[in-house]
């Protein structure tokens, strides 16, 4: 018998309050073909390049980080068969510790939940309008630059 | 001539200290000599090959031809995560 996978569910946002990473875990759409779960929570670092970090500012090009978003989720979905897929990150001003993106997959096993779960967080990571002002523990601040990203595609 | 909207995020909207603002163009001026002519007048560090362009909130490619009332947004590398 072949069943059809149900479309996917997809949820993207971008918050300027602190994300409500708990509420997130409870209110995932568990259903019974999903045996996989995987997420991934990024959080401020207290030091960065060797530098002491007092805290972050995050600024968003929210409507193209949000189509950027969802295009990187629907594209995950496909090519790992996700059911699940949400990824939210935030924006204004974060103390270290606090989570500043959280990306949470649902797939039928664990390895298309951890690869896709890796997938997005990576685009997001080179593709999606945001961008990083770090304040340093001696008052300095500077613009992140993006390290570990591929070639910009200039579509 | 056609009026544009620009939008500056990140390091160029401290340079250009605003974060918006309307510039008059010729009809169907490249983004690229747009940004070219902005970088001259903010002293924009970033190189053409550094930089994207969203026009009216899409990626699109830099050498496109312009038109009036398009909103252009110059991004800079991006550094979320």
């Amino acid at each position: 018998m072949t069943t059809k996978m149900a479309k996917p569910v997809i949820e993207v946002a971008i918050k300027d309050t602190n994300l409500p990473v708990e509420e997130y875990r409870a209110a995932l759409p568990m259903s019974p073909e999903s045996g996989g779960y995987v997420c991934f929570e990024g959080h401020v670092r207290n030091v960065n390049n060797g530098r002491s970090v007092s805290h972050l500012e995050y600024e968003v090009y929210d409507t193209l980080a949000l189509k950027e978003l969802q295009k990187i989720c629907e594209d995950a979905c496909e090519r790992f068969q996700l059911n699940f897929a949400r990824a939210v990150h935030r924006k204004g001003t974060l103390k270290i510790g606090e989570p500043a993106v959280i990306i949470q997959v649902l797939s039928k096993h664990r390895k298309e939940a951890f690869d896709g779960c890796r997938f997005i967080i990576d685009r997001l990571k080179s593709q999606v309008p945001v961008w990083k002002r770090e304040y340093y523990s001696d008052g300095s601040h500077v613009w992140a630059q993006c390290h570990d990203h591929g070639p910009h595609s200039h579509s | 001539m056609a009026t544009i909207k620009v939008t500056y995020f990140a390091v160029l909207k401290d340079l250009a200290g605003k974060s918006h603002e309307e510039l008059e163009v010729a009809d169907g001026t490249s983004a690229a000599k747009v940004y070219s002519i902005l970088a001259e007048r903010y002293g924009f560090p970033l190189a053409l090959a550094d930089i994207r362009v969203a026009v009216n909130d899409d990626f699109a490619s830099i050498d496109n031809g312009i038109k009036a009332h398009d909103h252009l947004v110059f991004i800079p590398p991006v550094a979320g995560g």
